[in-house]
C-alpha cells in the first residue's frame, strides 16, 4: 500500500495551499515556497504544519 | 491543543487490537464487509443509519468527491463509498486512527476510492474548491477555533458544494462544559470539550458564507441510541463482547452509554443533522 498517485494529485501544502511534490527519496512531500517537507510515515502523509521539517 | 486532542484518541496498536478482536468474533479479517466493522467503526450517535439519512438529505450524486473531516478509523468514509459510490478523502489528527482507517479500508477492498492523510481541519492540505461535499460528524466538540475550521470548509468546497453537519451541541446558552457528565467519547474531562449551542454554530456558519438548507433536531433518537449502547456495553455484570467501543476508547468506552444517556435525557446535550450549501 504505497502512497497513491491519486492522493498526491489532490494534496496541497496546508500552509500556503500551493502545489507540493514527492521528494526524490519518497520520504516526504515538499513545498518549495514554504521550504517545508511533510514527512510520510507508514505510507501516510503527515500534513501538519507544526510537524513539517524545514528544508 | 492538537497534541492533547491526539493524545485523547491515542491507543497503542489500535489496528492490531481491532483485527485480533474481529478474529475472536469469527470474522474473516482478510476480506471484511462493512457490517463486520459496525460495532467498532460506527460509534457516533445514531450509527450508520444517521450518516445514510444525512447523505440522502444532501442529495449527494454518485462519484462526488467528499472530505470526511475527522474521519477517525474511517467508518463513515467506507459507508459513503459503498452505499453512495462517492470518492472520499479522510483526514484525522491521529496517526493511529489514519493507519487503522487505511488498513481496514484495504481489507474491505475499498482502497481504490478512499485516500487518507494525517491533517488538521484548521489548515486543510487541499486546494480551493476541490470537494463536492464535506462531512463534519462528531468533530466540532474537539475544535476550539470552530470559526477557523468553517473558513477552511468553505474554502475547499466548490460553489454549490454541501457541508453535512452531524454534531452534538449544548442544549442552551447557559450550559457549559462543566455541566456535562464525563467521560464522553470526545473528552475525559471538561478541558477537552468545546461544545457550542446550535444557534452559535449556525451563526458562525452564516458568517463563513454558508446557506442553511436541511436541519433536524435528532436529540430524541440520540436518547434511543445511547440507551441501546448502555444496554449492550454498559453492564459490568455481563461479559464484555469482543467487539465494542472499548477497542477504540479503552475502559471508558463501557461508560459512554450511561453518561451520554444522562446528558441527553437531562437536557444538557442536543444532536443536530443539517446540510449547508456554499453559494
Amino acid at each position: 500500500m504505497a502512497i497513491s498517485q491519486e492522493l498526491l494529485d489532490i494534496l496541497a501544502c496546508p500552509k500556503c495551499k500551493g502545489e507540493i511534490y514527492l521528494s526524490e527519496t519518497g520520504d516526504g512531500l515538499i513545498c518549495d515556497p514554504c521550504r517545508l517537507k511533510y514527512e510520510i510515515k507508514d505510507d501516510i502523509p503527515i500534513m501538519l504544519i507544526e510537524e513539517a521539517k524545514p528544508i | 491543543m492538537d497534541s492533547i486532542i491526539e493524545a485523547h484518541y491515542h491507543s497503542d496498536n489500535l489496528c492490531t487490537t481491532i483485527l485480533d478482536a474481529l478474529e475472536t468474533a469469527g470474522r474473516n479479517t482478510s476480506q471484511l464487509a462493512l457490517k463486520d466493522l459496525a460495532a467498532v467503526d460506527q460509534l457516533h450517535t445514531g450509527g450508520f443509519l444517521s450518516t445514510m439519512e444525512l447523505v440522502k438529505a444532501a442529495a449527494i450524486a454518485p462519484d462526488s468527491r467528499i472530505l470526511d473531516a475527522g474521519c477517525g478509523i474511517g467508518g463513515s468514509s467506507r459507508l459513503m463509498v459503498e452505499e453512495f459510490s462517492c470518492q472520499v478523502s479522510g483526514i484525522d489528527l491521529s496517526h493511529e486512527f489514519i493507519h487503522t482507517a487505511r488498513e481496514l479500508t484495504h481489507r474491505c477492498s475499498l482502497a481504490d476510492r478512499i485516500q487518507y492523510e494525517q491533517g488538521s481541519v484548521l489548515d486543510l492540505a487541499f486546494p480551493d474548491s476541490c470537494f463536492d461535499a464535506l462531512l463534519s460528524q462528531h468533530l466540532l466538540m474537539n475544535i476550539e477555533d470552530q470559526a477557523g475550521a468553517f473558513k477552511e470548509f468553505f474554502r475547499v468546497l466548490r460553489s454549490g458544494g454541501k457541508l453535512l453537519i452531524h454534531e452534538i451541541f449544548t442544549a442552551g446558552p447557559g450550559i457549559t462544559a462543566q455541566d456535562i457528565e464525563y467521560p464522553v467519547p470526545w473528552a475525559s474531562h471538561a478541558g477537552l470539550s468545546f461544545l457550542n449551542t446550535w444557534e452559535e454554530t449556525r451563526s458562525q456558519l452564516d458568517k463563513a458564507g454558508f446557506t442553511l438548507g436541511f436541519q433536524q433536531d435528532q436529540s430524541p433518537s440520540a436518547i434511543d441510541w445511547w440507551s441501546r449502547v448502555k444496554a449492550a456495553h454498559g453492564n459490568p455484570d455481563t461479559p464484555r463482547r469482543p467487539l465494542g467501543p472499548h477497542l477504540v476508547f479503552g475502559d471508558d468506552g463501557a461508560r459512554f452509554g450511561a453518561t451520554m444517556l444522562s446528558n441527553f435525557e437531562g437536557g444538557q446535550l442536543k444532536l443536530m443533522g443539517a446540510v449547508f450549501t456554499k453559494p
